[in-house]
């Protein structure tokens, strides 16, 4: 069964020519590398164009890949935020652009709660925009380490950087977001409980 | 747990991480510590924030047609497929920069090259004047003014200047000082004035001798030159040689 088999393995047997095995890699892998490129960049359209330029070169290039420097799924970032940094360069007044209105649309139609769903929805984006008004470098460890939730060494292979690197960057990032976060009080009102008394 | 064993702890924990944060010893310091409580409170809204932003995006995925467009290069056997159809600027722009790019690589290549080529042309023409300044002026035999030394140096052929015992050899860069034009290594056309003392040891045939050549000082025991005497000091010369080892000319540079 492919679902059975290591990404590893499915990236050996699709650089072999077995298009089934390539497929199973791409549906397994393509939704977090969509989603960093998505909470890096703000943009669907560059995430697509992201999504598709990993996944060839990963054909193309599929070979130079070396397990015993890390997985593949840290691999894939790493060759992600290349190239999340080449469009951003390119696009740069796209990328700082959300889509709330189709966002909002996608939370109203899953919560019972309208009042809470937009509260939750202001709430993530402030911190979505927050998050974007971050320097690069510190972008990039609170998309991995917090929102795809990678370890710090897998974080570190992804940037290639060290662990060390990694975490003084995390600790910077989080300050500064948490400062952010203080000064945009809409972002407050959304939450519920202890969290909103500590800030204030 | 000490405030510093607390944050060396609670800073490898992320936002989220800390919402599910269930140690014991973290959590009684935090109510214990004001600052370390207050600290753990904001990282914990700092998690809640994160977790509404990862929770927004978690189903979001590439569309099917990036999946097609990938397995139509994967089964084309092209792995240049076409880019995904955004309403965005044509990529034009980018196939120029690539281009400008491939002629800057080329146009940088090509410069490499030519300084190259001039550089070792210029090397090459340094070379060949160089040794041009070496050669001295061989006109006629000339008879220096040790009638002794003058017959011996007439008899000596040039197999004999090899077996010359020399006790110390150094190349003397006469530049500029015996430089002459090429005309004037024609015996009869080189004045006297110019030889600079040399006694040629061959006719020197322009086709044949025309080269490079050194100036050799030696030493040479006074022997050399006639009866053995051991109250006479060595002979110092200079010894013009060619590329094909054969001595040009000679002079003598102290006479004792």
């Amino acid at each position: 069964m492919l679902s059975d088999q290591t990404d590893e393995q499915l990236l050996a047997q699709a650089l072999d020519g077995n298009e089934d095995a390539f497929t199973a890699l791409y549906r397994r892998r393509q939704g977090p590398v969509y989603r960093f490129a998505l909470h890096m960049s703000g943009s669907p359209q560059v995430a697509e164009e992201v999504t598709q330029e990993v996944f060839l070169f990963l054909l193309q290039r599929g070979r130079d890949f070396d397990p015993s420097r890390g997985v593949l799924g840290s691999y894939l970032f790493g060759v992600a935020r290349n190239y999340v940094r080449r469009a951003m360069e390119k696009n740069y007044n796209e990328a700082m652009t959300l889509t709330p209105a189709e966002d909002e649309s996608e939370s109203l139609a899953t919560t019972h709660d309208p009042v809470e769903s937009i509260a939750r929805s202001q709430t993530s984006t402030a911190v979505w925009k927050a998050v974007l008004s971050l320097p690069e470098h510190y972008r990039e460890v609170v998309v991995l380490c917090d929102l795809q939730e990678l370890s710090y060494a897998e974080t570190a292979q992804a940037m290639g950087c060290a662990l060390g690197t990694v975490r003084s960057r995390l600790h910077r990032a989080h300050e500064m977001l948490a400062r952010k976060l203080q000064s945009s009080p809409p972002a407050l009102s959304g939450f519920a409980g202890d969290a909103a008394r500590c800030l204030s | 747990m000490t405030c510093r064993e607390f944050k060396d702890a609670a800073e490898l924990l992320t936002p989220s991480r800390v919402l599910r944060l269930e140690d014991e010893a973290l959590l009684s310091h935090s109510v214990e510590c004001p600052a370390c409580g207050a600290w753990l409170n904001e990282q914990r809204s700092l998690g809640h924030a994160l977790l509404t932003l990862q929770e927004r995006t978690a189903e979001r995925e590439a569309g099917p047609n990036v999946e097609a467009t990938l397995l139509r290069a994967f089964r084309m056997g092209n792995l240049v497929a076409a880019p995904v159809t955004m309403d965005r600027a044509a990529p034009t722009a980018r196939r120029l920069s690539r281009l400008f790019e491939v002629g800057a690589y080329v146009a940088a290549a090509a410069a490499l090259l030519i300084a190259i080529l001039l550089g070792t042309r210029v090397w090459r023409t340094q070379g060949e004047e160089q040794p041009q300044a070496l050669v001295p002026v061989v006109t006629q035999p000339q008879s220096h003014a040790s009638g002794g030394q003058t017959e011996a140096a007439k008899t000596t052929a040039p197999d004999d200047s090899a077996n010359m015992a020399v006790k110390s050899l150094r190349t003397v860069a006469t530049r500029g000082a015996t430089t002459q034009p090429k005309e004037s290594q024609d015996p009869t056309l080189a004045k006297a004035e110019d030889n600079q003392g040399y006694v040629d040891l061959m006719l020197c045939d322009p086709l044949i001798c025309s080269g490079n050549t050194q100036v050799v000082r030696m030493e040479l025991p006074a022997s050399s030159f006639g009866p053995a005497d051991s109250s006479e000091l060595p002979v110092v010369a200079d010894v013009v040689v060619g590329d094909d080892g054969l001595v040009r000319a000679y002079r003598i540079v102290n006479s004792n």
